[in-house]
């Protein structure tokens, strides 16, 4: 390939950046179809009840609204989920949580809409409620779900752990604990619905995921998924919290009932109240090791709060247990991961997938082991990283792209370069250094991972690339558009991405698991590369030549000093553009499901972090100071997309370790950015520096491979070393508060 | 979850009189309206349904930021954002300047006014502690004829003050000792300005001559009690005592024990606020001996 590198890794601006900027871009909310009505979700005030009855008379006759629509309307299934369909869209006998929905009411405007949900009269009966899922999981505690209350156990089994701990020099055990986590995205949830003269519906929406829109609607309905179209409109952030369309089938189910187009948006408070959050982990680690500080076994169990659904739980517990090993090779490993039920807000994907809980716990211990042997955080990882001989926890052996140990060496001359610093702490403030590190299979844990592209080349040169991976503001679309352009020849310019609508994208699975650059992107090179061979061979027979001394560049296919443009070439074979599909799936090994034993992804990505901070030793208040994060992306594609996720991960981690937690007492209690604390420009540290390690993954395009979610993954780690060095107390609880982090000075057995 | 404010009529008084008019004709269904930045918020809670806002800032008395004989005068309806950045506010009143910068983002302190913020009685209102141990006054007029109230007569609960179909036309500051100097410190939950505090402390001060020892000491804490309060005891403790470690270490004792009355909310425990209140006088104390002995080389 005689282009390779004049555009990829190119630092290329987005094509909807300025549009963002200068607040031109168009999303869900922005869009009014004529004669357009608006949705409003009543949703129960208690976490456990049986719904008697729904009385909907007075609301009816409330101005202006044209339904009340309850489970008894759904004509098909009513049941909702990434993964597993365990959410009721309406609940029709039992609620679950404070929050799960029981009704939709259809107004003339939003306002009317509102007025008349408080006219809905709902009858519970309130029944008692499990909170905790420590004790959900004790006997006799109320059920979650008939089947009982833990959704999974999954487990991960190599080797004779209990003889591996007897005979080893250090063991290390503790118990740690997470929270539960809102996307925050700045676009909360909506969609706009209208029915087509033709009987199909037609869905414009806030997604990461269009085609799962599509199942889910089609599913409610009992229509052909042929007859559902979604549009995904600048999507405001997704980061796993768009994967279960609720609101899009509350819009739909409007549409179908009243033939009018329909809105339904959740408001910022609906959002945290009712969208499913990072699951809160409690973790029992144990830990294994020589006296040089050598892993020897693992030991742990993994509760993870589910809340009233399973729909994604199960396989988020699956990626802790395959991770639990982290970045290092442990020879003995017992782990079991439970997804647990408790009658709390749902927990899901959010980014980083069951990762940013087992890294903080099982790096919060290496650092013990560093301390307890004697040696340099960074000494101790190093005599455990994984290479490309050594499996992971699932026994997979990554033969290629494991840069994990210069990646180390590399934090170590950040950490290193944060020392002199140490000495310079103001009066009153403790200053310490952490590092953090992970690694994540790149796609879906539990199964294969596909993606499908259709290239088509036009005759003028230009390229048409359609693809079901969307975009949600992390730059999927010119990274496809820089592979395609390095393969055809052609400029970013000239090419247009069809990603956003069911009608012609292929479905992809979803923008999610950091798949999209691996998967999608091999996808567009292949169908990519099929086209420009299926060009220089036709110019190849027209020029008497190989096609392999041909060179396709703007719109011309060249021999030497001749060339031949593809409009001349495709008139000549009757050829009206060249469209080519081809799909990418990596190689993987189904898990066992009684050791957790299998090849889970086609490829890892690596995260090695630094982190200096402050601690306040009057307030216990944190501050950040420099941050150092090495990222392995494979091979960069764009380098300011890249940089991007670097810094918005860090941030994202930075507010998991200190300000962030969803708090539950009934329903969630602090459901504003008043008081869920998101980290703001104050918190940025003075410097975000971030390196990129390039060993290229063969299996990835031109050696790419994903990474996103790691650039989060291990900042709640760093930072919480950081803090227990600083202040010599070990954290074992995420957000470090200042409340918390005050208690630990004065009180360090709190 | 109301996701539109609900609708109310709007009226835009420019003289005081025909507020009370408004006041009076609408019957009490109404909500005084100068930022906003509180009203709104409630409105689209559903915490307040007026039937109508009456928009105050275009009423003269209430504007303007004046210095005569001594009393700085602070209309009520003026931005939080321009007193603070008043060239006779930050050479007169640092401690007030400093408050105010703090108090919400650049954006809530273009709205927000000091009348809001006072009228709206939060135990945690940013501009009460420093004008507190300013001693400051308000004025208070109603269509009977006006009178004029201590702030620290002001507050009565959360939420309630002493007004009483009146509107707050004023802050009064009296000129302070010229050898006076405050501090405000404000503990939030992250780095950014515009939380709502923990806990809040103002200090103002004066010492003797000689710099030896405190003379007129004013303490008041923020979101550690129903109301703004000045923290007497802890001020009592200092008063006439020697500048230096040990005195503050006591008054800010005092201030946590005797003078707060912190409960537990979703920002923080009643014990976190009553130990952040001794870190925070001692601190704001400290600082002001250092600065004192500095300013004396
Ligand atoms: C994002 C955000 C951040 C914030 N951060 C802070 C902060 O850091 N610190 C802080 O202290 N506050 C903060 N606030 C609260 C608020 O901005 C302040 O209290 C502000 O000063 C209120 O002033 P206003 O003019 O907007 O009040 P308004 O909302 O107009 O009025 C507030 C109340 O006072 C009454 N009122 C107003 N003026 C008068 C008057 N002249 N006479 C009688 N009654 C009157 C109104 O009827 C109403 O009940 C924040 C608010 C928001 C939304």
């Amino acid at each position: 390939m005689n282009h390779v590198g004049k555009i990829i890794g190119k630092p290329i601006l987005r094509k909807d950046a300025p549009g963002k900027v200068a607040g031109e871009a168009r999303y869900v909310d922005d869009l009014a179809l004529p004669g357009m009505i608006y949705g409003k979700v009543l949703r129960s005030p208690h976490p456990h009840a049986r719904v008697r009855s729904i009385d909907a008379s007075r609301a009816l006759k409330h101005p202006g609204v044209l339904a009340v629509l309850t489970a008894q309307d759904i004509p098909g299934a009513n049941s909702i989920g990434a993964i597993i369909k365990d959410q009721p869209i309406l609940c029709g006998d039992v609620v679950r949580f404070a929050g799960d929905a029981v009704a939709v009411v259809a107004a003339e405007t939003e306002r009317a809409a509102e007025e008349a949900m408080a006219q809905v009269v709902v009858n519970y009966e309130v029944l008692p409620a499990v909170m905790d899922p420590l004790k959900a999981m004790e006997p006799g505690a109320p059920s979650v779900h008939p089947a009982g209350n833990i959704g999974t156990h999954f487990k991960a089994r190599r080797g004779d752990v209990q003889a591996a701990l007897r005979d080893a020099a250090v063991v290390l055990e503790r118990r740690f604990f997470t929270q539960r986590i809102e996307h925050a995205y700045m676009e909360p949830e909506g969609a706009v619905a209208a029915v087509d003269p033709q009987g199909g519906i037609t869905i414009w929406s806030s997604t990461q995921y269009p085609h799962r829109d599509r199942e889910e609607v089609s599913r409610m309905l009992g229509l052909p998924q042929s007859r559902v179209r979604v549009h995904q409109m600048t999507t405001g952030g997704g980061f796993g919290g768009k994967l279960t369309p609720h609101a899009q089938c509350c819009a739909a189910l409007i549409a179908w009932k009243t033939g009018r187009p329909a809105k339904v948006k959740y408001q910022r408070d609906e959002s945290i109240i009712a969208s499913h959050k990072r699951h809160p982990y409690v973790m029992d680690l144990k830990l294994g090791a020589t006296k040089e500080g050598k892993l020897l076994a693992i030991e742990a169990t993994l509760v993870g709060d589910t809340g009233a659904y399973l729909y994604e739980g199960r396989a988020v517990i699956t990626k802790s247990v395959t991770h639990v090993t982290g970045p290092y090779y442990i020879p003995s490993v017992k782990a079991d991961g439970y997804a647990v039920f408790t009658h709390t807000v749902p927990c899901g994907a959010m980014r980083g997938y069951g990762i940013p809980q087992i890294a903080f716990a099982l790096e919060s211990l290496m650092d013990e082991l560093a301390t307890r042997v004697g040696l340099d955080p960074i000494e101790v990882r190093m005599r455990n990283a994984l290479d490309t001989t050594l499996p992971t926890a699932t026994g997979q052996v990554l033969h290629a792209s494991v840069p994990f140990k210069e990646m180390l060496q590399r934090t170590k001359r950040a950490a290193d370069s944060f020392k002199p610093l140490l000495a310079k702490a103001p009066k009153g403030k403790r200053r310490g250094i952490g590092v953090g590190c992970s690694t994540r299979s790149i796609g879906s844990i539990r199964k294969s991972s596909r993606s499908t592209a259709i290239v088509t080349l036009s005759p003028d040169g230009s390229v048409t690339i359609a693809c079901g991976h969307v975009d949600l503001g992390q730059g999927s679309d010119i990274m496809m558009a820089q592979v395609a352009a390095e393969v055809l020849g052609v400029d970013v310019d000239r090419i247009q991405l069809l990603t956003n609508d069911t009608a012609v994208a292929p479905d992809c699975e979803s923008t999610s698991a950091s798949r999209v650059t691996y998967l999608s992107g091999n996808a567009v090179r292949l169908a990519a590369e099929k086209v420009r061979r299926q060009v220089l061979e036709l110019a190849g027979r027209d020029l008497g030549c190989d096609p392999e001394d041909l060179r396709l560049v703007d719109g011309v296919v060249a021999y030497r000093e001749r060339g031949i443009t593809l409009a001349d070439l495709f008139n000549r074979h009757v050829y009206h553009e060249i469209t080519a599909v081809a799909d990418f799936m990596p190689e993987t090994e189904p898990l066992d499901p009684e050791t957790g034993q299998g090849s889970a992804a086609g490829t890892y990505s690596f995260s090695t972090h630094a982190a200096l901070v402050d601690v306040d030793e009057g307030t216990g208040q944190v501050q950040v100071l420099r941050y150092a994060a090495v990222c392995d992306v494979g091979r960069l594609i764009n380098p300011i997309t890249v940089e991007g996720q670097v810094r918005g991960g860090v941030m994202m981690g930075i507010g998991y370790a200190l300000t962030e937690e969803v708090k539950v007492n009934g329903g969630v209690s602090n459901p504003s950015f008043a008081t869920y604390l998101v980290p703001t420009s104050f918190d940025v540290p003075e410097e975000i520096s971030v390196e990129i390690v390039e060993d290229p993954e063969p299996t990835g395009p031109f050696g790419a491979k994903g990474f996103a979610e790691g650039t989060l993954d291990p900042v709640g780690a760093a930072v919480a070393n950081a803090v227990s060095a600083a202040i010599g107390v070990r954290v074992v609880r995420l957000p470090m508060t200042s409340e918390r982090v005050h208690a630990l000075l004065h009180e360090p057995s709190s | 979850m109301l996701g539109s404010l609900p609708p109310f009529d709007y009226h835009q008084p420019s003289t005081i009189e025909e507020a009370f008019d408004l006041m009076r004709r609408l019957d009490g269904n109404v909500s005084l309206y100068a930022g906003g930045t509180e009203v709104l918020v409630a409105l689209k809670e559903g915490k307040l349904k007026p039937q109508a806002l009456i928009d105050i800032k275009r009423i003269p008395e209430l504007g303007g930021i004046q210095a005569d004989n001594g009393t700085l005068r602070l209309g009520a309806a003026v931005s939080t954002r321009a007193i603070s950045r008043s060239p006779v506010v930050r050479e007169r009143f640092p401690l007030l300047s400093e408050a105010l910068k703090i108090l919400g983002s650049m954006q809530i302190g273009n709205r927000a006014t000091l009348g809001g913020n006072l009228a709206n009685a939060s135990p945690a209102a940013d501009s009460a502690p420093p004008l507190l141990t300013l001693q400051a006054s308000l004025r208070l007029v109603s269509p009977k004829g006006e009178r004029s109230v201590a702030l620290e007569d002001f507050f009565l609960a959360p939420g309630k003050t002493v007004l009483d179909q009146e509107i707050l036309t004023e802050v009064r500051i009296p000129s302070a000792p010229a050898q006076g100097r405050g501090v405000f410190y404000k503990l939030g939950p992250r780095g950014a300005p515009e939380d709502i505090c923990i806990v809040s402390v103002a200090v103002f001060v004066t010492a003797d001559a000689q710099r030896k020892s405190w003379q007129d000491v004013r303490i008041a804490l923020g979101a550690v009690a129903p109301t703004p309060v000045r923290a007497r005891h802890a001020e009592a403790a200092l008063q006439g005592q020697p500048i230096g470690d040990k005195t503050a270490k006591e008054a800010a004792r005092l201030a946590a024990e005797k003078d707060a009355n912190p409960i537990t909310d979703i920002r923080g425990s009643a014990s976190y606020r009553g130990a952040m209140v001794q870190v925070l006088v001692e601190r704001a104390v400290d600082r002001l001996a250092r600065d004192l002995r500095e300013s004396a080389r």
